[in-house]
């Protein structure tokens, strides 16, 4: 048995008596509604104990040099739980939208919670398929570096084809138009929904300029437009990178704002129902 | 992956965890080898920081960044590429800790607003959601504390209950009453279910769900939790129901359906007046599990309002003496001369007898023959504590000596000595002392009383060897007297005196006999055990109590019985879909003893497969509530109201 093999037998083990304990607890969560034993009770503690343990995946990835598990299993296990949670929501609550303002603000959160987290799951499993498609990798940080050398080179290229031909056509072109796209990351809508616009544009820009010029001054067009489109590869990378990363900054707030709310609930409940 | 473009000389240390990053890269320049330190301030001022080796600075610019510049560093050890400072911007990581931080506490912040600013505000953060109407009425005047205690405590207080049990249900049952402990189930203890685990309100309702929420709604499985036989739906597996459903026990009215029907309704004489159909003598109005019947007056009184003034009570009868131990001399001196006497009297004076002789002659000592060769009344017996057929000649005698003097006031004294409390004026209501006195004057001569006139009015009235009660044609059929007397005779069940007790049973078996009771009171009253060793009389319609638990909406079930209207005497549809005569029952002798369990109705018992012709899978809902309730004789506490106003 290869090494990668066991790792998947362990993953769907681990999945699979997780999401049995999930079936199990909610079938018996759905049954007992109405029995005796206030099992909103259950439901709820068992939520709350949930939610942190989901949480945990945060501190998972801030003690990475830790040895608790591989990340995936951690990812797999706060996905799961996460539809536990949603799950055991409408169980405990019996209903979709509760009718007091903490309550609805507390099943607002719920709600928001969930949706973003699905979201980030979606576009974790489909954006980076879509970045190797682009036949460049390039770390999001050194994403602005990358663009500054780009931008001079392409500087250079102007100026070496000014010096080489004798005119200024191509120069100009860069500083009247192309300078702007080189200046920082662009289309970003159109990388989200992979129009391909940053292609379109450069392409549009050189075809514009390119009956000016004499040969010389092509090849050294030709260089740019080169350059443009592999800047426009590396814009793709940075508007999936973004994605993948500022989903986050709505996700985590929100469930932290969940935690601080199912903390002052449990508290309430413990104090005038039980 | 190229591994080869991550080398030290032309890959830089990214750093995504620390909480900046250089701002020159933030603005899409070219950020600097170093980046920004821990408190965020710009490090890349200059290209490098040289170090001094030996008594010399050597520059240290990174190999990626271009390795050692030709410059150098400056004498002071300066670097020579000198650039303005940068502002460093947050990383993302350290931006999403930021406002996750900022979330937190902003809820922290906004509960701490709310509960603070005003109590409406403080109750939006508090409570689950708005109460039921009828709650939320209720307790508008004291607030939360109505219900929760520890709303009222003050702030440590308020945070120890967190620790406590706050018994909910003591609260619910200040407003809340029940005919049993609230906290047992259905708030009754019985030998199948013994006392268990208590139960709360809250196990089964729930409150802060709505203005509108139905708190009453409670599911299957709330039954399912105690009950031990499962009842996942009626119509799969809920338990047959007993051979005689649904008639436990007998009816406190004996009203024979077959006889009326097969027979009486029949009758050519009483056609006309027999009832069109069910509801002609059951009281379909606000009926719900039982369907009344309606007044005597209303259904019976059309063929049996004569009945009642049929049914006389022989209060006293003149038994056979074997002698007469009464002086005659005073007798003739209380009461006056007999017809009799008078006559002979009257002759006597015709010759020269002085009044001496006279009364000689009238108390003249014969041979004594008893006018009576009557037994005394079983009510004089019981009274008196004699065997009526050989009672005492003396106490008898006397007895009637008695009357003589007093009227009817010697038969008060012994009723309400055997009642044990005064109830002879309710039992003895409109007995004359005179009537007495001659009736008795008339027995103290050993004669027949002659009343003066027919009794057609009823009342009381003596009649030769007897003193006799009629219950008079009256327009109600309740007769007060009559009522009494039975009462008495139900409670002489309980007599304690052993020498009475048959003399009891007797009186019993004649006041309250069903052929010869007074006024037919049991002709159609049942006299039935009253569980405390005595005997009742049945007077009103009595709701079935060997089932509160269960209901029936007999409205509801008529409708769908016919929907074009209820047309209960059809034999296929209305009453008689589930109300079948059962004209094998012994229903007649079901009410010869006292055991109202002792019962075969005249309808066959109710199956559960007759219900579950409509309540079963796919059909009419069968939940346990349909046809169950949990709590016994929920009501009420009057203090609700003050607490609202």
């Amino acid at each position: 048995m290869t090494g990668e093999r066991a790792i998947t037998i362990r993953y769907m083990v681990v999945l699979g008596i997780f999401a049995a304990a999930i079936v199990a607890f909610t079938l018996h969560a759905i049954e007992t509604p109405n029995q005796l034993g206030r099992p909103e009770f259950l439901t709820g503690y068992v939520m709350f104990g949930l939610m942190l343990g989901v949480a945990l995946l945060n501190a998972r990835k801030r003690l990475s040099m830790v040895p608790v598990g591989r990340a995936a299993y951690w990812l797999a296990l706060h996905v799961l739980g996460g539809f536990l949670i949603i799950g055991l929501y409408f169980v405990h609550t019996q209903r979709i939208w509760p009718q007091g303002g903490f309550e609805r603000a507390f099943a607002m959160l719920v709600y928001l919670v969930t949706a973003s987290g699905i979201y980030g799951y979606v576009i974790q499993r489909f954006i980076p398929r879509r970045l190797t498609t682009s036949g460049i990798e390039i770390i999001y940080e050194r994403i602005p570096a990358e663009l500054a050398r780009i931008r001079r080179e392409a500087e250079e290229i102007a100026l070496a084809c000014t010096k080489e031909a004798g005119t200024d056509t191509l120069a100009r072109h860069y500083l009247e138009s192309l300078s702007w796209y080189f200046r920082r990351p662009r289309f970003f809508l159109g990388h989200v929904f992979a129009l391909e616009s940053g292609e379109h544009w450069v392409r549009f820009q050189v075809q514009t300029i390119e009956r000016y010029l004499s040969e010389a001054e092509r090849r050294h067009l030709a260089k740019l437009e080169a350059l443009a489109l592999y800047k426009d590869r590396i814009d793709f990378h940075f508007v999936g990178q973004s994605l993948l990363k500022y989903w986050l900054l709505v996700h985590v707030p929100l469930a932290t704002a969940l935690l601080a709310m199912m903390f002052w609930h449990i508290i309430v409940i413990n104090v005038y129902a039980l | 992956m190229d591994p080869e473009k991550f080398r030290h000389d032309v890959s830089r240390y990214e750093r995504p965890t620390e909480r900046y990053r250089c701002g020159r890269g933030a603005e899409w320049r070219d950020p600097c080898a170093f980046g920004p330190n821990a408190k965020g301030q710009c490090g890349g001022t200059s290209d490098c920081r040289p170090a001094k080796v030996g008594d010399r600075y050597e520059c240290r610019r990174p190999a990626f960044a271009g390795g050692p510049c030709a410059e150098g560093p400056k004498p002071d050890g300066a670097c020579a590429h000198q650039r303005p400072p940068c502002r460093p911007r947050r990383t993302i990581r350290s931006l999403r800790g930021l406002i996750a931080l900022s979330a937190f506490t902003l809820v922290i912040a906004i509960i701490a607003t709310f509960l603070t600013v005003s109590q409406s505000s403080s109750r939006a953060v508090l409570s689950a959601g708005p109460l039921t109407g009828g709650h939320a009425n209720f307790t508008a005047k004291s607030g939360c504390v109505a219900c929760h205690e520890p709303h009222g405590a003050d702030t440590g207080g308020w945070a120890l209950a967190a620790f406590r049990e706050d018994d909910l249900t003591a609260r619910c049952i200040t407003c809340h009453t029940f005919g049993g402990d609230p906290r047992l189930g259905h708030n009754a203890a019985s030998d199948r279910s013994p006392r268990g685990r208590e139960v709360q309100c809250t196990d089964c309702h729930t409150e802060h769900k709505g203005e509108t929420f139905d708190i009453v709604k409670v599911g299957d499985e709330a039954c399912n939790a105690c009950h031990k036989q499962r009842v996942d739906s009626f119509g799969e597996n809920h338990a047959a129901f007993k051979p005689s459903f649904p008639h436990d026990r007998r009816t406190s009215i004996m009203f024979d359906h077959v006889s009326h029907m097969a027979k009486h309704f029949a009758d050519e004489r009483v056609k006309t007046l027999a009832p069109a159909n069910c509801a002609s003598c059951h009281e379909m109005q606000g009926a719900e599990t039982f369907v009344r019947p309606k007044s005597f007056d209303e259904s019976c009184v059309g063929c049996h309002a004569d009945v009642i003034a049929t049914r006389e009570l022989v209060l006293l009868r003149l038994p056979e003496f074997s002698e007469s131990l009464l002086d005659k001399e005073r007798v003739m001196e209380v009461c006056g001369p007999t017809l009799e006497q008078w006559q002979m009297m009257m002759e006597s004076m015709s010759g020269d007898s002085d009044m001496a002789t006279m009364r000689g002659m009238m108390t003249e000592e014969t041979e004594y023959e008893s006018v009576s060769s009557e037994e005394a009344s079983a009510i004089s017996a019981y009274l008196l504590g004699m065997p009526p057929d050989d009672p005492d000649d003396l106490t008898m005698q006397g007895f009637v000596w008695g009357l003589i003097l007093e009227g009817e006031a010697p038969i008060a004294e012994l009723i309400d000595a055997r009642a044990g409390r005064k109830v002879s004026d309710r039992l003895l209501a409109g007995l004359n002392p005179e009537l007495v006195r001659r009736v008795a004057c008339a027995w103290a001569a050993n004669i027949e009383y002659q009343p003066p006139n027919d009794p057609e009015f009823g009342g009381w009235y003596g009649d030769g060897l007897e003193l006799k009660y009629r219950p008079p044609r009256a327009n109600s059929h309740v007769d007060s007297v009559a009522y009494e007397w039975a009462l008495f005779a139900a409670a002489s069940a309980k007599e304690g005196d052993e020498a009475l007790i048959d003399f009891a049973a007797d009186m019993r078996n004649v006041v309250l006999g069903r052929t010869e009771g007074v006024g037919a009171c049991t002709k159609c009253h049942a006299v039935s055990n009253d569980g405390e060793g005595g005997l009742t009389v049945e007077w009103r319609y009595a709701e079935a109590q060997s089932r509160p638990f269960t209901g029936f909406n007999h409205p509801r079930h008529l409708t769908l019985v016919d929907p074009e209207g209820v047309n209960l005497m059809n034999p296929d549809a209305g009453c008689r879909t589930c109300h079948k005569l059962n004209e094998a029952a012994q229903y007649q002798a079901s009410f010869d003893g006292h055991d109202p369990h002792h019962f075969e109705s005249n309808f066959s018992a109710i199956s559960k497969e007759t219900c579950a012709q409509c309540h079963n899978a796919g059909q009419v809902k069968q939940d346990c509530k349909t046809c169950h309730n949990y709590h016994l004789e929920p009501g009420f506490d009057l203090r609700m109201m003050s607490d609202a106003k």
